[in-house]
């Protein structure tokens, strides 16, 4: 049984500059995935890993990379994209406002309400409680079978199989009043 | 109803995933045919599924060309913090205020030099072994390079191994101890085990507690009498530890009853760096009555010959069993 898949470690790091970059490199698609999953813009994605490297590197003396490195990077590009989204909507609260209303007025029909669907599922999927969310990513975005997921994240199958009936459920809840207009207006388009 | 609602749930899940196998489609189907809001549930769920899909990234970024815009991007904060310092410099108040910041660093660091200096042990052609600051005990096989700091400061305790050890670790939960072995992290908090490094690979043996081993972000759990052997590449292997010939160094007995000829000529080949063949299949599972005595390699010989009735040969270095 492998348990630690050697193709992607086929050279052992030397020293903590070339264990960085390989650590990096080996998660940056799916760690920007994440991001942008979130946040929706491309750039600003990559400059959220890019500060979770940062701090990493500034930390590099104190903070032992384990086992929970995977976890670790998740958990905090959620956080970091999280706290840019917070911000960004203090800074842009009065700003975009009427800009965004006089938008959805221009458009009409079912577009807009689609539209506004991605926005709620947007918005649904980043209230998810962090664990869930990134479980969600893992299944949803890059694809990954359960016990795939369950092996990179150290939980059981069943762990997996109930976050992922978690994340659905919440989502539906959240948006199942959309949901019931919307399914309607595109079946009569 | 509601744990109903929750395995419901769960099976539209794993039907939307593909990991529902066919009677769960059957239990299912079934169950979306039972009535209209059924059904509408479902197609909820797999409209949910269908536009959350549509937020994905369009195409991936290269990780290369990323991993250099992080690089010039570190460097640059590097040379703004150095910027800092200069603008700051000619404040003959900040001067001071930072040449006193530099000499208590600097003590700190003396300070934290001496307490946490490095030791190391080698041993060339003797077993030994030695207390660490933690009561621990380590036995060094021959030939090993063992490095531990005269106090373990901080939050664990770090040690590195070239080479062939075992551990018996005083348990101290707070500080897991840590051994660097040729890169491969083994992780403990109170229990004993067998370590042996060389090029190729790194082999954990563990006797009680429950050890974790890792290299980079992979991690594997190990209860007793079970082995991991990672090699070079990364890649590893978790299997029962069926003897304990690994123990000759510290016990100075092979313990070889009811072991299979090719195991002990493995385990006599890594201990004696000796290159033993066996040269006629048949005698292969030939297995052993009596425990070997860790002497020489002749005396060992001679006593295999004699109890499983076979005959050696030296050829060179090497030594033929036939």
């Amino acid at each position: 049984m492998d348990l630690l898949s050697s193709d992607t470690l086929l050279t052992a790091p030397v020293n903590i500059e070339t264990s960085f970059e390989f650590l990096f490199k080996t998660h940056f698609k799916a760690l920007h995935g994440y991001a942008y999953t979130i946040l929706q813009e491309s750039d600003t994605a990559e400059e959220m890993v890019q500060n979770v490297f940062c701090k990493l590197w500034e930390k590099r003396d104190t903070t032992l990379l384990n086992q929970s490195a995977k976890a670790y990077l998740y958990r905090s590009v959620h956080n970091e994209c999280l706290n840019h989204l917070k911000h960004q909507k203090v800074k842009s609260k009065y700003q975009s406002h009427a800009a965004r209303n006089s938008n959805t007025m221009e458009n009409a029909g079912a577009k807009t309400e689609h539209k506004e669907l991605q926005m709620h599922l947007l918005n649904a999927l980043n209230d998810l409680p962090e664990q869930c969310r990134t479980i969600f990513q893992m299944s949803r975005f890059e694809e990954l079978k359960y016990r795939e997921i369950a092996d990179k994240m150290g939980l059981s199958v069943k762990t997996i199989e109930n976050q992922m009936g978690k994340a659905l459920r919440i989502l539906r809840y959240k948006l199942v009043d959309f949901l019931l207009a919307i399914i309607i207006l595109l079946l009569n388009l | 109803m509601k744990t109903e609602d929750n395995n419901i749930v769960e099976l539209i899940v794993k039907y939307l995933l593909g990991e529902a196998d066919a009677q769960e489609h059957l239990t299912l189907n079934n169950w979306r045919e039972e009535r209209e809001e059924h059904e509408q549930y479902f197609r909820q769920f797999e409209f949910i599924w269908a536009e959350s899909k549509k937020l994905k990234h369009p195409k991936d970024i290269d990780e290369n060309e990323a991993w250099k815009r992080l690089q010039s991007r570190i460097s640059n904060t590097k040379k703004d913090v150095g910027a800092n310092k200069k603008i700051i410099g000619w404040r003959s108040v900040l001067k001071i205020a930072a040449l006193i910041v530099v000499l208590l660093g600097g003590s700190l660091l003396i300070y934290q030099q001496q307490s946490s200096r490095i030791i190391s042990l080698d041993t060339a052609n003797q077993v030994r072994t030695e207390t660490l600051p933690d009561g621990s005990l380590v036995t060094l096989n021959k030939n090993a390079h063992f490095e531990y700091p005269k106090n373990f400061s901080g939050d664990t305790r770090k040690v590195l191994l070239v080479g062939e050890a075992f551990f018996n670790i005083s348990p101290n939960k707070e500080k897991p101890f840590i051994i660097d072995a040729n890169g491969v992290q083994v992780k403990v908090v109170g229990t004993s085990f067998n370590v042996k490094t060389n090029a190729q690979k790194t082999e954990v043996i563990v006797e009680t507690g429950i050890v974790e081993v890792s290299k980079n972000e992979n991690s594997i759990r190990l209860k007793p009498q079970e082995k991991a052997i990672v090699n070079a590449s990364g890649s590893a292997l978790k299997q029962n530890a069926s003897d304990r010939l690994y123990n000759y160094y510290r016990s100075n007995e092979f313990e070889c009853i009811n072991i299979p000829l090719w195991r002990v000529v493995e385990a006599l080949n890594e201990a004696y760096g000796s290159q033993i063949v066996i040269d006629n299949p048949n005698i292969k599972e030939l297995r052993f009555r009596t425990n070997l005595i860790n002497q020489s390699l002749d005396d060992n010989l001679l006593i295999i010959a004699e109890t499983l009735d076979i005959q050696i040969e030296k050829n060179g270095n090497k030594i033929l069993l036939k």
